[in-house]
C-alpha cells in the first residue's frame, strides 16, 4: 500500500514536471526529480502504456510529452468539474472553505435540489468533504491543490459549452 | 412528394439527431433521470422524423405510418417523457 503510494507520488511528480517542461529526455527528469533510473523508467513506462504521456523517439533518446487531454489520476475529477456548475462550486469553496450549504446557495441561481444532487456528486467523487459544524454541515475541497490543476488546466470545448447550457436549461425546468 | 416536404422532414430528422445527441451526452455525464427523460423523448422524435423521411421514399412505409395509430403512439410517448423530464425533481 504504502509502495503504491509512493509511485503515485513519483508519477505525479513526473506528470507534474513534464506539464511544466514538456519534451524532457529520461536522463533530464532523472536529475531534475532525483529518482533512481529503474524507478524512472518503470513509471514513464507506466504512464505511456495508460496513454498520460506520449514518447516522441529521437534517435536512440526519447523525449516524453503530457497528453492535451488526460491528467493523471483526474479523469472523474475532469468528468466532473468539465460541468459549469460543479466547477463554480468548487471554485467558490477554494476560496470560501468551510462554507455552509446555504452560502453556497446564495451564491449562484440555481435551485435547491440542483445544488443538493451537484453536492451529492462531489462528495461521492472525493472531490468536497462535509463535516458538522453546530447544526448545519459545512463543506471544503478536500485535495484543492490538485482540483485546483485540473481547473486550470481544463479547457472547455464546444461540446462541453451546448451541454452545459442543455442542463442549465432542462435541469431547472418544472422548478 | 414535393421538395418542400423532403426538405421539412429532412430538417426535422436532423435536428432531432442533433438534440438527440446532445441531451444523450448531457445525461451521460450529469446523470440526473429528468435529462433522461428528455433523451428519450427526443429518440423518439427521432424515430418519426425517420419514418416520416423513409415514407417519402418508400410507399409502403409511408402508408403504414400515416394510416396506423404510430403516429398518435409517438406523440403521445413524446408528450409523455416530456411531461416526466419536467416534474420529475
Amino acid at each position: 500500500m504504502d509502495e503504491d503510494v509512493l509511485e503515485l507520488e513519483n508519477r505525479r511528480k513526473i506528470y507534474q514536471l513534464l506539464s511544466k517542461f514538456p519534451g524532457m529526455y529520461l536522463r533530464e527528469i532523472e536529475k531534475e526529480l532525483g529518482l533512481a533510473i529503474g524507478v524512472l523508467e518503470y513509471n514513464l513506462s507506466y504512464l505511456e502504456r495508460a496513454e498520460i504521456l506520449s514518447v516522441e523517439r529521437e534517435g536512440n533518446r526519447k523525449r516524453y510529452f503530457v497528453k492535451d487531454d488526460v491528467s493523471f489520476g483526474d479523469k472523474a475529477t475532469i468528468g466532473i468539474l468539465r460541468q459549469e456548475i460543479p466547477r463554480r462550486i468548487v471554485i467558490h469553496l477554494m476560496l470560501n472553505p468551510h462554507a455552509s450549504f446555504q452560502d453556497v446557495l446564495a451564491q449562484f441561481s440555481i435551485s435547491k435540489s440542483t445544488l443538493s444532487f451537484h453536492m451529492k456528486k462531489l462528495t461521492e467523487a472525493n472531490i468536497v468533504g462535509s463535516e458538522k459544524e453546530g447544526r448545519s454541515s459545512v463543506y471544503h475541497v478536500i485535495d484543492p491543490e490538485n482540483t485546483a490543476r485540473v481547473i486550470l488546466t481544463y479547457k472547455a470545448s464546444f461540446l462541453d459549452t451546448v451541454v452545459d447550457r442543455f442542463a442549465e436549461v432542462w435541469g431547472d425546468m418544472g422548478k | 412528394m414535393n421538395n418542400l416536404e423532403l426538405f421539412l422532414s429532412v430538417a426535422l430528422t436532423g435536428f432531432s439527431l442533433i438534440l438527440f445527441v446532445i441531451s444523450a451526452i448531457t445525461y451521460r455525464r450529469v446523470q440526473r433521470t429528468k435529462l433522461l427523460f428528455v433523451s428519450l423523448a427526443f429518440a423518439l422524435f427521432l424515430a418519426k422524423g425517420l419514418l416520416l423521411t423513409l415514407g417519402l421514399f418508400i410507399d409502403s412505409i409511408g402508408d403504414v405510418f400515416h394510416a396506423s395509430v404510430l403516429v398518435t403512439m409517438l406523440d403521445f410517448g413524446i408528450m409523455l417523457f416530456l411531461y416526466f423530464s419536467v416534474v420529475k425533481k
